[in-house]
């Protein structure tokens, strides 16, 4: 039997190292990658608890809340890829750093 | 048994460990989204060992199928980057192309053969449950998934019109995007210059 604080860590792992590559990458596609590793380290926490409190009692939240994250993810990533090319269409590369069209337009004004 | 799930348990954490720092650190990042398609699989693996059979099918198919390849056409059409670890490191001899392919081969055919053990080695009939405490038969199994889509369909019956809409937002929203005519005077510098170079070219 595994116990539930296995996965519990693991998430935590994951969800920890999904936050370090939002925070140092440069690249918008790695940005939206290490997301994609956030949520799916929530989603594991979300079917850990379920295991834990519900699977026994017949309770399944926990997985309805991953279907809901599951779909929000897809939603997210449709729109980021989408706002990824027309920058890319508009700046000829998606590093983030490079693209401060707003914090020219603050100073300006 | 419960010994030979830890084991898959241990060795599917591992992996996911090595899929996730290969994304951060492969050079392009079309190996990072295929890197991201094992971690995707690696999950789903979990799920399946957790005893969520529903969420291990839909992991597979939304994630690893679906959302990935989207992944995989963005990393396609837009330029390919610099990465975050540049030199010598610890890591470096792993980013040759060769050995790269020769861990992502190995990852990929044992993360195919993993569900399959886990599947095998699962005695339905005794207690199996990874996570919860209660006796699981096949039929208890599937009884959860009917369990999961009756509960969907009555306490959360919003949910499925709300992704819906969400998705059908998210597709209209993703083709205005893209669909926009850029005017020349609003494009940055470079593509202004590409473009230019481009209808001279013509």
């Amino acid at each position: 039997m595994i116990d539930a604080t296995w996965y519990l860590g693991l998430s935590g792992f994951l969800f920890a190292g999904g936050l370090f590559g939002v925070l140092t990458q440069k690249n918008a596609m790695r940005i939206l990658i290490s997301v994609e590793i956030m949520l799916n380290s929530a989603n594991l926490a979300m079917v850990a608890f379920n295991g834990m409190f519900g699977l026994g009692i017949g309770n399944l939240d926990g997985w309805i809340f991953a279907l809901i994250v599951i779909g929000v993810a897809a939603a997210e990533a449709a729109i980021g890829l989408a706002i990824f090319l027309s920058v890319y269409r508009n700046f000829g590369e998606i590093t983030v750093s490079n693209i401060f069209t707003l914090k020219e337009q603050e100073v300006a004004n | 048994m419960s010994v030979f799930l830890q084991f898959i348990f241990i060795t599917v954490a591992i992996f996911l460990i090595i899929t996730m720092y290969m994304t951060w650190t492969v050079e392009k990042t079309m190996q990072a989204s295929y890197w991201l398609i094992l971690f995707l699989v690696g999950i789903s693996i979990l799920f399946l060992i957790a005893n969520s059979e529903i969420m291990f099918a839909f992991q597979l198919s939304i994630y690893g199928g679906g959302i990935s390849v989207l992944l995989l056409f963005a990393a396609l059409l837009a330029q390919h980057d610099d990465y975050l670890f540049v030199g010598d490191s610890i890591f470096g001899k792993i980013q040759g192309l060769r050995t790269q392919i020769s861990v992502f081969l190995i990852l990929a055919i044992n993360l195919i053969l993993l569900p399959i053990l886990a599947i095998t080695n699962t005695n339905y009939n005794t207690e199996n449950s990874v996570l919860g405490d209660s006796e699981r038969t096949v039929s208890e199994a599937f009884l959860d998934t009917a369990r999961f889509s009756h509960q969907l369909w009555t306490e959360y019956s919003v949910v499925i019109p709300f992704l819906s809409l969400l998705l059908l937002t998210a597709l209209l929203g993703s083709i205005k995007l893209v669909i926009r005519e850029w005017e020349l005077e609003e494009l940055s510098d470079i593509m202004k210059m590409r473009y230019e170079t481009k209808e001279d070219a013509k």
